[in-house]
């Protein structure tokens, strides 16, 4: 079944982020509306689906680089961007629900929030990016596959670039603004360009050429070398910047670096089938012999799935405890 | 190879575009201080952060030893670049009472927490009487799940549209 490899990545990704959402939800306090729990987990497993209708574009329009037919692919490209859109309106209504526990959402209290609050604005840019994208593969389809995928790709790629530019990242005006930045934007894109390239290999073929596969393995160990970089310069200078407490103990003390370790657990197994794959795999396919690479393949998803599910936490959760 | 390049062009640009992104904020202190002690009722009570906040919803419930009755004498607090600030009625019993704060820091995300205080000497004041339970559910809104049904709705709808749309043209 060529879906399987992604249906394990979606239902790996959309339990975490729900059970870690559930077990990291911040507490109520007391005297003060809070909004409930079901609304933080709800942004997060809707952020998951994000991510995942996003890593769908990506694989679709990646298939061309890999020489493979995209004929066909039109409608999943299609239902991708839809479901992007509807998890860009989707996260919009429970931010502004967030944002004002007390009071019901109504159209104009959406309109406040993204009027005052730049994530608010960032939803809404998605949800344009998402109808564009689903007008550029309705086109593609009526014409035949007339459409250059260079376009529908430099899209996708954008809008993984949107949240890291209003989420958790440092205000400080000095380097470490820009750094912080610039190293989760790269964090972001090499995390999805690696899981969007596996899930496009994956689908491109029953047995993909070896060739392929080789070239896909180099651009996968760029990428983990990437993630695991800027995961861990970020993630260190957020906890760096909290007041009062040294970095080396927030890690191990607060969920923040508690999900900061689990990821850097998955970055690690992933190196681990990584270098399997490499090693092992590969000079087998090369040699001829068949198999062996999509299990792994599908068991390296799911460890994507794991690292992603926890990022959608991570980035709601507070640096203090 | 090109696409890579042409992607990485577009990261430098939207980064270089935009000004730093906000950080997520974290509590820095109180006034009067966590844990403090003071001999008279403060005018006003305000929490400091490492960021500045982000107008909104900001609040900040001063509760009485008793856990529960309320000494703020303002509904929202007020902003003042990375501290919030609201002012106080006189207190009553003397006893230790919790700052409650809950602040939107700049990436939009809710910051909440608690502070606490020691009144050593009673004073004369009584505490805010109880806001109106349930008197601000009826805005005229809708609960969020009829939101959510309602996207899901027309996610529905686009999504047949879709489908039909991309069918391959027959000749
Ligand atoms: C060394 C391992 C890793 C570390 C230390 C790390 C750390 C981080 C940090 C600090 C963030 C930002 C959270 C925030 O906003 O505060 C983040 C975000 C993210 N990470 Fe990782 N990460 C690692 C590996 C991975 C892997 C292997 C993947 C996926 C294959 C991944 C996918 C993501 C995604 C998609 C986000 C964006 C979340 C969002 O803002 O919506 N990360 N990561
Ligand atoms: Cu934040």
């Amino acid at each position: 079944m060529r879906a399987l490899p992604f249906v394990v990545l979606a239902f790996v990704v959309t339990l975490t982020a729900a059970l870690v959402g559930v077990v990291t939800a911040p507490s109520a306090v007391p005297g003060i509306p809070n909004s409930p729990a079901a609304v933080g987990v709800g942004i997060s497993v809707l952020r998951g689906v994000f991510y995942l209708a996003a890593l769908v574009l990506l694989g679709v329009h990646l298939l061309p680089a890999l020489r493979a037919a995209k004929a066909g692919t039109q409608p999943i490209a299609a239902c991708a961007a839809l479901i992007l859109g509807a998890s860009a309106l989707g996260q919009l209504v429970l931010q502004s629900a967030d944002f004002r526990p007390e009071r019901p959402v109504t159209l104009a209290s959406i309109g406040e929030y993204v009027a005052l609050v730049d994530a608010g604005k960032a939803q809404v840019f998605l949800f344009a990016l998402a109808v564009a994208l689903a007008v550029l593969a309705v086109l593609d389809a009526r014409r035949g596959g007339g459409i250059a995928p260079t376009l529908p790709l430099l899209l996708s790629g954008a809008t993984v670039l949107v949240l890291p530019l209003v989420g958790h990242a440092i205000d400080q005006p000095d380097w470490r603004g820009r750094l912080g930045i610039v190293a989760m934007e790269l964090h972001v894109l090499g995390a999805l360009v690696w899981t969007g390239g596996l899930l496009a290999v994956l689908f491109s073929a029953r047995d993909p050429a070896a060739v392929v596969l080789d070239r896909f393995s180099t651009v996968a160990g760029i990428c983990l070398a990437l993630v695991a970089v800027t995961g861990v310069c970020f993630g260190l200078l957020q906890l760096d910047a909290v007041p009062g407490i040294p970095w080396y103990i927030a890690l191990f003390r607060n969920d923040y670096g508690l999900l900061l370790c689990a990821k850097l657990v998955c970055a690690l197994a992933l190196s681990g089938i990584g270098t399997a794959m490499r090693y092992r795999v590969l000079p087998g396919v090369l040699s001829g012999a068949r198999g062996g690479f999509a299990r792994l393949a599908v068991v390296e998803l799911a460890v994507m799935g794991l690292a992603i599910g926890f990022a959608v936490v991570l980035t709601r959760t507070p640096l203090q405890q | 190879m090109k696409r890579a390049l042409l992607l990485a062009a577009l990261v430098l640009g939207l980064t270089g575009l935009t000004a730093p992104a906000f950080a997520h904020n974290t509590f820095v202190g109180s006034s009067p201080g966590n844990g403090a002690t003071v001999g008279s009722s403060p005018k006003q009570v305000s929490v400091t952060f490492g960021e500045p906040v982000q107008q909104g919803e900001n609040r900040i419930s001063v509760l009485g030893p008793d856990g529960h009755s309320q000494w703020q004498a303002q509904r929202l607090a007020t902003v003042d670049g990375d501290s919030v600030r609201v002012p106080l009625r006189e207190l009553g019993p003397a006893g230790r009472y919790t700052i409650a704060y809950r602040v939107i820091s700049a990436d939009g995300h809710p910051v909440s927490g608690t502070a606490t205080f020691t009144l050593s000497a009673p004073g004369h004041g009584t505490p805010a009487a109880p806001e109106q339970a349930g008197q601000s559910d009826t805005g005229g809104g809708v609960p969020v799940w009829v939101w959510a049904v309602g996207v899901v709705v027309l996610l529905a709808v686009a999504i047949g549209l879709a489908l039909r749309l991309t069918r391959p043209v027959r000749k």
